[in-house]
């Protein structure tokens, strides 16, 4: 079943360029032009986990609809990003601060929305299979009878120190496996935080200093005259002009197209061609290279002798 | 049979010998060969009355290469294994311009071992100019050289050739190229004699008229400042040779730097070989004829002699009297129908004299004349090759003037090609 995501835009054409692009992708959109409508879809605890905000609408725009819906739902339940201007450095500051889980300057670069929805979706949906799997209140000995049952121990990922582990059982875990009641079986392999094993989310960021507030120079390549620029140097007050030959009035992907250009950074002024992979753990906040990630591995276990663990479950 | 030739030659009559050889006279003669004697004859005049100049202080500025390519992964890491660390001040730039054969990961590994190297990739094609534009965009550095992606530089390449452009009047730099694959069979070894008359000792006596007009893009220095001026590259195919004509009506010189040697594959078949040359020689059409046609206005603003003399040269000889010299030899050789194979002997024997003194004057202006000692063979043999590249010629001038067939080109994507000026 497909992921329903809101697109939230007043202006109509960039609002119908995100619905086309999400429906291609496989999402089914809800589109709505302000941002009262999307806080009425978006509250309910059984909206959509999906939304796409333009930070600026008539009434409530994107930083409002985000606080708002934020106190109903929380970010491990509805994913929102932000759509935000090119060079508005204090526009990502308020929507990170506002509750959204990420952002994309205009213009947006297809493959990076895609990758960032994709893996907001994802996110959205490890979380609530994960919370479905685990009652945190659940006493010991309805976990330890699922597990005579079913014979197989799965670490779960707590939400609460952000760690996979056996809940109420894991103090035990280590003895049942020294007194031969357990086998592991590596189940998974995951990149956790090389302080403290957390689990951490990974995003592309600058290499240099690892911040998040990187931004694409986008560049307009004209086709007639080949003259390629950024898109200020095309600006004009008539629209789109072209600073080499003085044509204006150009549709895109028939007089002109986009280029992706150099990255630049709004903390530390770097600029490059490739941006690196950023690591930055969700237990005790550290910010690393994406290599510098601890491949750890998921163990589960077999129940190899039921009578250990029976034992335990007598008394 | 030699015999009968000899014997059919001497009972000609003086107006009648006259009457056969004037196409070559006239036409390839002047253009090629006699400009090349006159050229040897003012140097050597110069050499034995004026003092040995002295040696100009090494220019150095800063130079940012550019390298755009479509698919040349095979080639592109030989290429930047050649430029790299041939030159103290150098940005390297490379345009991955919609290569589906993994050129940029070529690229990229390069990028990971070296620094001071900008890696542009764009998804879907967008043609070299663009890709040009695009990296010129980000250079920083005082001269801009183009590099074919699929070129190799010589030692000390780069520092040559921006040594013509301490003179500020210098816009752009002609190089000369060598052909890397010259050993493959008698089609590369042909061309390889080719650029060594046209290329390098073309350009050189161009230079020297100032009447250079081209500068290739296989390999190339512009300055910076000046390419800005004229707001980069046109689209084309024969971007270089348009930016060129663009620069000269700017008011900027071209030079040629002879000993600035880059190494460039050239076609190994004939029928590719076609390909390419029609490719080339309908710009003279496109650029001199239609878009550039004010270059032989007297009533513009920015008219040169030299500019002027440049044009008319190409409408000459690369128009007017591509079509006279076939239809003078059609008419010669259809007047003595009954001595074909003599006519075309005494042609042939003329054309070859004319090669043999243009190939001593090469031998003259080269910095490496024992190299091209070894290319002597191959003089008997141009008089064929240069026929095959007439009809080649005459082909591409008359696909250009009926049918504007660059418009089709598909050196240039056709998102691109819907939308380019319409000269």
């Amino acid at each position: 079943m497909s992921e329903t995501i809101v697109i939230a835009d007043d202006d109509r054409d960039m609002r119908r360029g995100l619905e086309f692009r999400a429906k291609k992708w496989g999402y089914d959109v809800i589109p709505v032009d302000d941002g009262e409508r999307a806080c009425e879809l978006l509250i309910p605890k059984d909206g959509p986990n999906l939304a796409i905000l333009d930070r600026h609408m008539p009434g409530a725009d994107g930083v409002a609809v985000c606080e708002r819906v934020r106190s109903a739902r929380p970010r491990s339940d509805v994913f929102l990003m932000m759509l935000t201007g090119r060079d508005a450095a204090e526009d990502v500051a308020g929507a990170l601060d506002s509750g959204a889980n990420d952002y994309v300057t205009k213009p947006y670069n297809d493959v990076v929305l895609k990758a960032r929805l994709d893996a907001g979706s994802q996110s959205i949906q490890a979380t609530s299979t994960a919370l479905a799997r685990i009652e945190p209140t659940e006493p010991p000995e309805t976990v330890l009878s699922r597990v005579l049952h079913d014979q197989h121990l799965v670490p779960e990922f707590d939400t609460k120190s952000m760690t996979y582990g056996f809940g109420a059982l894991s103090s035990q875990v280590n003895d049942w496996q020294k007194d031969g009641g357990l086998s592991p079986v590596i189940m998974d392999r995951v990149k956790t935080c090389p302080d403290c094993n957390g689990l951490p989310t990974f995003r592309d960021g600058c290499p240099k200093c690892g911040s998040g507030q990187v931004q694409e120079n986008q560049m307009l390549h004209h086709f007639r005259c080949g003259h390629v620029d950024t898109r200020a140097a095309f600006q004009s007050s008539n629209g789109l002009e072209c600073p080499k030959c003085l044509t204006s009035d150009m549709i895109v992907g028939v007089d002109f197209e986009h280029v992706s250009g150099i990255q630049s950074c709004g903390n530390c002024h770097w600029s490059g061609d490739k941006l690196d992979l950023v690591g930055q753990c969700t237990q005790c906040g550290l910010r690393f290279p994406g290599a510098d990630a601890v491949n750890s591995e998921l163990v589960g276990y077999h129940v190899k002798r039921l009578g250990v663990l029976a034992e335990f479950a007598a008394h | 049979m030699l015999n009968d030739w000899v014997f059919w030659l001497s009972s000609l009559h003086i107006d009648e010998c006259w009457v056969i050889l004037t196409g070559l006279l006239l036409v390839d003669a002047p253009r090629y060969s006699l400009v090349a004697f006159v050229a040897v004859m003012i140097d050597v005049i110069r050499l034995v009355f004026r003092s040995k100049r002295n040696s100009a202080d090494r220019y150095t500025p800063s130079i940012s290469v550019l390298l755009v390519g479509h698919n040349e992964a095979s080639t592109i890491r030989a290429t930047l294994e050649s430029i790299w660390n041939s030159y103290p001040k150098l940005q390297i730039i490379v345009v991955d311009d919609g290569s589906t054969d993994g050129m940029a990961d070529y690229a990229r590994e390069f990028q990971s071992r070296h620094a001071g190297i900008l890696l542009l990739s764009r998804s879907e094609r967008g043609g070299k100019s663009s890709g040009l534009n695009w990296a010129l965009g980000h250079a920083t550095a005082e001269v801009v050289v183009t590099i074919d992606a699929d070129s190799r530089l010589e030692p000390g390449a780069l520092e040559r050739i921006v040594a013509p452009l301490a003179d500020p009047r210098v816009g752009a730099v002609s190089a000369s190229l060598l052909v890397w694959n010259a050993d493959h069979n008698l089609v590369t070894r042909l061309q390889q004699y080719e650029y060594r008359q046209t290329i390098f000792l073309g350009r050189l006596i161009q230079s020297k008229l100032g009447m250079l007009g081209i500068v290739s893009g296989a390999f190339g220095a512009f300055r910076r400042s000046a390419l800005e001026q004229i707001k980069g590259w046109d689209v084309g195919p024969g971007e270089d040779g348009d930016a060129i004509l663009r620069l000269r009506r700017s008011g900027y010189r071209i030079a040629a730097a002879p000993d600035a040697h880059c190494y460039t594959n050239v076609p190994t078949k004939l029928g590719t070989l076609f390909k390419q040359r029609r490719r080339w020689d309908r710009t003279v059409v496109t650029f001199e004829v239609c878009k550039h046609a004010s270059l032989a206005s007297l009533r513009d603003r920015s008219f040169r002699l030299s500019d002027f003399v440049l044009t008319m040269e190409r409408y000459f000889f690369n128009i007017a009297c591509l079509f006279g010299f076939w239809a003078y030899t059609i008419w010669i050789l259809q007047r003595w129908d009954h001595h074909v194979p003599f006519v075309l002997g005494a042609i042939y024997i003329l054309q070859t004299f004319f090669e043999f003194v243009q190939f001593l004057c090469l031998l003259w202006f080269s910095p490496r004349p024992l190299q091209d000692l070894k290319l002597i063979w191959l003089v008997p043999l141009m008089v064929v090759y240069h026929a095959f590249l007439k009809i080649v010629d005459v082909v591409a001038v008359l696909e250009e003037l009926l049918f504007r067939m660059s418009r089709h080109d598909t050196f240039v994507p056709e998102k691109v090609r819907r939308a380019t000026w319409k000269w």
